[in-house]
C-alpha cells in the first residue's frame, strides 16, 4: 500500500461496517478487529480501501482500569496490613506491618500508570 | 493549441498567448486554469477520489477509487458531456463519428470530440490528443485511444 498519493478520510466502524462521509463503504479491508464500535480513518489508494481504527481510546481505557485496580488492591492491602494481628497468644501484642514494601511498590506502579495516562498521545 | 482528452476529461494547453481566448470566444466556451492546463469549470472542481454511493460532481459514484480526476472518471464510467456541461455515464453517449483520414492524421469536423462516441467500427473513443489549427480553424487528431 503506497501512501504517498492516498486519500485519507475520517471514518467509523461498527459490526464490521465502515462509514465515511455518510455512506457505507463497500469492499473495504478493516485493518483491526472491527468488532467494537470505533472511530478511525479510511484510506483510499487506487482501487483499494482500508480502514484503520484509532486505538488510543482503547489504550486509555485500559490504563485507567489498571490504575484503578492497582489503587483498590493497594488500599485493601493497607487496611489488612495496618489492622495488626497477634504474633503470639501469650504476648498479646500486634505484629508490625509486613507488606508495606509491596504496597509501596503497588503505589509506585500506579503513579507511573497515571503519569502515562497524562502523557498519552 | 493542444487539446487533450483523457477518459472524457478535457485539457487545453495554449501554444501562443491569445490562443485560449480566441478559441473560447469562437466556440462559446468557459475555460478555467487548473495546474498547467485549462479545462471546463466542472472538471476543474473534481475530487481526486470517489466513494461508491457518494456524490461525484452531478452523479453518484459507483466505485471506490483514488487517483487523478480522469482516472476516477474512467473507473466510474463517467465522461464529460460537452453540450450539457455535466458528467454523464459513458454508456449514454449515442454519437457516431467518422473523422476522415488526411495524410497521416485524422481531421475532426468539430473542434472537440465527445468522449464515448463510437466510430464506424463501433469502437468507443475514450481519449484523444490533437492540435487545434488556428489558420484553418480545424482540429487535427494526432492520436485516438479506443476503449
Amino acid at each position: 500500500m503506497g501512501l504517498s498519493m492516498s486519500k485519507i478520510l475520517e471514518a467509523t466502524c461498527e459490526d464490521g461496517i465502515v462509514t465515511a462521509l455518510g455512506v457505507e463503504v463497500q469492499d473495504v479491508e478493516i485493518l483491526s478487529e472491527g468488532v467494537g464500535a470505533s472511530s478511525g480513518v479510511l484510506i483510499l489508494d487506487g482501487d483499494k480501501a482500508y480502514y484503520v481504527a484509532k486505538t488510543s481510546p482503547d489504550l486509555k481505557t485500559t490504563l485507567e482500569k489498571l490504575s484503578d485496580a492497582l489503587g483498590s488492591i493497594s488500599s485493601a492491602l493497607s487496611a489488612i496490613d495496618g489492622a495488626g494481628h497477634l504474633i503470639a497468644a501469650t504476648a498479646g501484642v500486634p505484629g508490625p506491618p509486613v507488606a508495606s514494601g509491596d504496597i509501596s511498590s503497588l503505589n509506585s506502579s500506579k503513579g507511573e500508570l497515571d503519569d502515562l495516562l497524562e502523557e498519552l498521545k | 493549441m493542444r487539446i487533450l482528452c483523457q477518459h472524457g476529461f478535457h485539457k487545453f494547453i495554449p501554444r501562443q498567448p491569445g490562443d485560449l481566448s480566441v478559441f473560447a470566444s469562437v466556440y462559446g466556451l468557459t475555460l478555467v486554469r487548473k495546474e498547467d492546463y485549462y479545462t471546463f469549470e466542472r472538471l476543474a472542481d473534481l475530487e481526486k477520489y470517489s466513494l461508491e454511493g457518494l456524490a461525484y460532481s452531478n452523479l453518484v459514484a459507483n466505485s471506490n477509487y483514488e487517483g487523478q480526476p480522469w482516472e476516477v472518471m474512467k473507473e466510474n464510467g463517467f465522461v464529460y458531456n460537452i453540450l450539457t456541461g455535466l458528467l454523464v455515464l459513458k454508456s449514454t453517449i449515442k454519437i457516431q463519428i467518422d473523422p476522415p483520414v488526411l495524410k497521416r492524421y485524422l481531421l475532426s469536423e468539430t473542434p472537440l470530440i465527445q468522449a464515448g462516441s463510437k466510430n464506424k467500427f463501433s469502437q468507443t473513443v475514450l481519449s484523444y490528443d490533437g492540435e487545434f489549427l488556428f489558420d484553418t480553424m480545424q482540429f487535427r487528431l494526432n492520436g485516438v485511444e479506443y476503449e
